[in-house]
């Protein structure tokens, strides 16, 4: 519902779609446009504008899917497969990343991520940023923020000598992560030792450096401070890597196995009985020996 | 069998094969590290160096996360940030791991001049257990991947020799450093100080004189010695780096509650009542101090340490570690030390049966947590109850035993091992 504008305001309503931008790096928008109260019919228009992110070019651009090795452990490792031959930078100036952000109950440890012959084993370039709650030993229930957020940069991969290549095996990027200890659900509903936590997918992207004096502030529709255009300078270029069109979801479930504590009943009391037998042992042990050899040393001392 | 003998009998062998062998290790964790995603280093040594790095531009080393040591260990190892022509940083990174394992040879060292000396061994029988010390598998390969507990070998072995010695001054500073270093250490001054006996009186002398009686000149040394190096130390520290010296040196060992499983008996209650802190159950791990102490500060040294200083320290710290809430392998090395000062009068060697079922038993309960801590970690099934809650208790269960052993063979020692004058009759004044 649109409805009059007050005296100096202005309502424009557009319908427009995407058109094909003459400059790589524009986006181009044609249609219509009709001032509300002043047009009485439209006008057509056709304008563009350069812009940050942009969708991948091409006809077949590459989508990618994610998942969790299974099965996760307390270790969980997160995929990332890339369709190899689809997967052709931009430009030659183009870093494949992936933003991610992390629920407290997962995270990074960046120290991890600091030696090179690890991260090529994993097929990632570095972890360029690690933002939030960071802590490498605290289990959820002690941790406050709300998690975390990592951009790591991305392996591509090799360029085939026979061109653009005939290997139709995915790329596969992996991140190592891990879980803090987990409180189990506390309702009497049968747990089986194992609370579930949600995932979000990362976003995969190429970030390429703009042509120098593009005008990317001229950009009416502009967005800025998404989490992850900020640790890039400001001419950056982003082509969007999407999730395949065949997945349903986006987010993974995890299971995280839990002290379940319905089973945890004994434990308490248990615990309790073994150290105190087992000091009474020790104990026992110690008189024995100690008390008997004054005993003794006596008896020799009378005779 | 004679091959064994001649191997022992020479000092220069053993040492020598203890050293290359360490050598062999340090060559090859330079490979491993080189060469593979999994590194042979173990991750607390990059976490000493990377604070080693941060004292060399004139940081604080608590600027580095999970760095929960004293300052001196950061200082130490500042070598491990040179750079030079002769020799290039990479080379001098491994500094800190050479240290460490010629902290091994050290203290194996001592082993063998105690047991010589003190013990009236032959050379050939020291060897043969000190080199339970210098070839052990397990203490090479923690000291060559990095780990500091050989440093606090070195410490703990030498507080031995000091006594031994009657350097009770010179023991009272290593005390004082070792408690800084590590904290457990003040367990010791316990031992040391049932086992330095208190001055002779008469038999009718009043209860004044029995207690003044108790503060010999040779205990006073030992704790003025010992607290006026620990508060030097921490005021030095204190100087330097303010309040999180204090935190991470200090108060965290007390009140961590990053329990990760651990071999500790009191893991899963601890987890437990972490996790579902709104029940007001009683919590049984807030009493743990007080087995752990009574028996290591307590009775142990009090009826054991007149008898045999070093195998009262290894029943020291073996009931302090058993009954710790928190146990890791590392702790293991904390009584493996004193193994070859206990041994020589152990029922466990004579009889080797029994022996032979200590050691298996040993092992078999680490392995038994270790395969649930593995199912847990690497393929996600829940086994924290029952599964790592029993092993632990097994464990527990286990080390008690071993424990009660320990502490039998040593309480029916006859004599006592400083032998003091029988009190003469003395006028009361």
């Amino acid at each position: 519902m649109i409805r009059r504008p007050k005296t100096g305001e202005r309502t424009e309503v557009g319908t427009l779609q995407v058109e094909k931008a003459t400059e790589a790096e524009e986006l181009s928008l044609g249609g219509f446009l009709t001032v509300i109260g002043e047009d009485d019919h439209p006008s057509k228009t056709l304008f563009s504008f350069p812009s940050r992110h942009h969708p991948l070019p091409g006809l077949s651009p590459a989508t990618f899917t994610a998942s969790f090795q299974q099965p996760t452990g307390l270790h969980p490792k997160f995929e990332i497969k890339l369709p190899r031959q689809q997967l052709r930078p931009p430009s030659d100036t183009c870093g494949l990343h992936a933003y991610w952000t992390l629920p407290s109950a997962l995270f990074i440890d960046r120290y991890q991520l600091s030696d090179p012959l690890f991260l090529a084993s994993q097929n990632l370039a570095a972890l360029h940023s690690l933002s939030g709650e960071q802590d490498l030993e605290a289990p959820d229930w002690a941790i406050e923020r709300w998690g975390s957020a990592a951009l790591s940069e991305l392996a591509a991969p090799p360029s085939s000598p026979s061109g653009s290549g005939t290997d139709k095996s995915d790329w596969i990027i992996t991140i190592p992560t891990h879980l803090r200890y987990l409180a189990g659900p506390q309702k009497p509903t049968h747990t089986s030792g194992h609370a579930s936590i949600d995932v979000p997918w990362p976003i995969v992207f190429w970030a390429c450096e703009a042509e120098e004096g593009l005008g990317l502030s001229n950009n009416p529709f502009d967005r800025v401070d998404l989490g992850y255009d900020g640790l890039f300078g400001p001419q950056t270029t982003f082509y969007h890597i999407p999730p395949g069109s065949e997945v349903n979801t986006t987010v993974e479930e995890v299971q995280v196995p839990v002290l379940d504590s319905e089973k945890a009943e004994w434990v308490q009391a248990g615990t309790l009985i073994a150290v105190v037998a087992g000091f009474a042992w020790i104990c026992w042990q110690l008189l024995r020996a100690t008390s008997g050899q004054n005993f003794e040393a006596q008896e020799q001392k009378r005779k | 069998m004679s091959m064994l003998s001649s191997f022992f009998s020479s000092p220069w062998l053993v040492f020598g094969a203890a050293i290359l062998f360490r050598l062999a290790l340090l060559i090859y964790g330079r490979w491993q590290d080189a060469n593979s995603p999994i590194k042979y280093t173990d991750i607390d040594y990059l976490v000493f160096t990377d604070a080693a790095r941060f004292v060399a531009r004139g940081q604080s080393p608590y600027d580095r996360a999970t760095y929960r040591y004293t300052p001196l260990l950061a200082w130490i190892l500042i070598p491990t940030t040179w750079d030079t022509e002769a020799i290039p940083n990479h080379i001098w990174f491994d500094f800190g791991k050479v240290l460490f394992a010629a902290g091994d040879i050290a203290t194996g060292w001592l082993i063998m001049r105690i047991l010589v000396k003190r013990k009236d061994m032959s050379v050939q029988q020291a060897l043969k257990y000190a080199g339970l010390w210098l070839l052990n598998p397990m203490v090479a390969n923690i000291s060559t991947r990095g780990s500091s507990e050989g440093l606090l070998a070195v410490l703990v072995v030498a507080l031995v020799w000091a006594v031994l010695e009657g350097r009770i001054r010179v023991a009272g500073m290593l005390l004082g450093l070792g408690v800084h270093f590590k904290i457990y250490p003040f367990i010791y001054a316990a031992s040391i100080w049932w086992w330095l006996g208190s001055d002779p009186v008469s038999d009718g002398a009043d209860a004044l004189t029995k207690t003044k009686a108790m503060f010999t000149k040779e205990r006073t040394a030992l704790a003025m010695h010992s607290f006026m190096t620990f508060m030097a130390l921490n005021c030095v520290m204190y100087s330097f780096y303010g309040v999180p010296f204090i935190e991470h040196s200090y108060r965290y060992h007390f009140t961590r509650i990053d329990h990760r499983h651990n071999f500790s008996v009191y893991n899963t209650v601890l987890h437990l009542n972490s996790a579902h802190s709104a029940d007001s159950s009683f919590k049984v791990e807030s009493l743990a101090f007080v087995p752990q102490l009574f028996l290591s500060v307590g009775v142990i040294p009090f009826l054991l340490a007149k008898k045999d200083l070093a195998s009262t320290m290894l029943a020291q710290t073996f009931a302090f570690v058993t009954f710790n809430k928190v146990c890791t392998s590392q702790y293991f090395l904390w009584y493996m030390v004193f193994l070859p000062f206990y041994l020589p009068l152990s029922s466990m060697l004579r009889n080797s049966r029994l022996g032979l079922t200590a050691l298996v038993l040993w092992v078999l309960g680490q392995a038994l947590w270790l395969q649930q801590g593995f199912e847990l970690e690497f393929n996600g099934r829940s086994t924290f109850v029952p599964g790592l809650w029993l092993a632990s208790m097994l464990f527990f269960g286990i080390n008690c035993w071993i424990l009660g052993v320990i502490v039998k063979d040593v309480g029916s020692q006859a004599g006592f091992e400083r032998t003091i004058a029988a009190p003469e009759h003395k006028k009361d004044r």
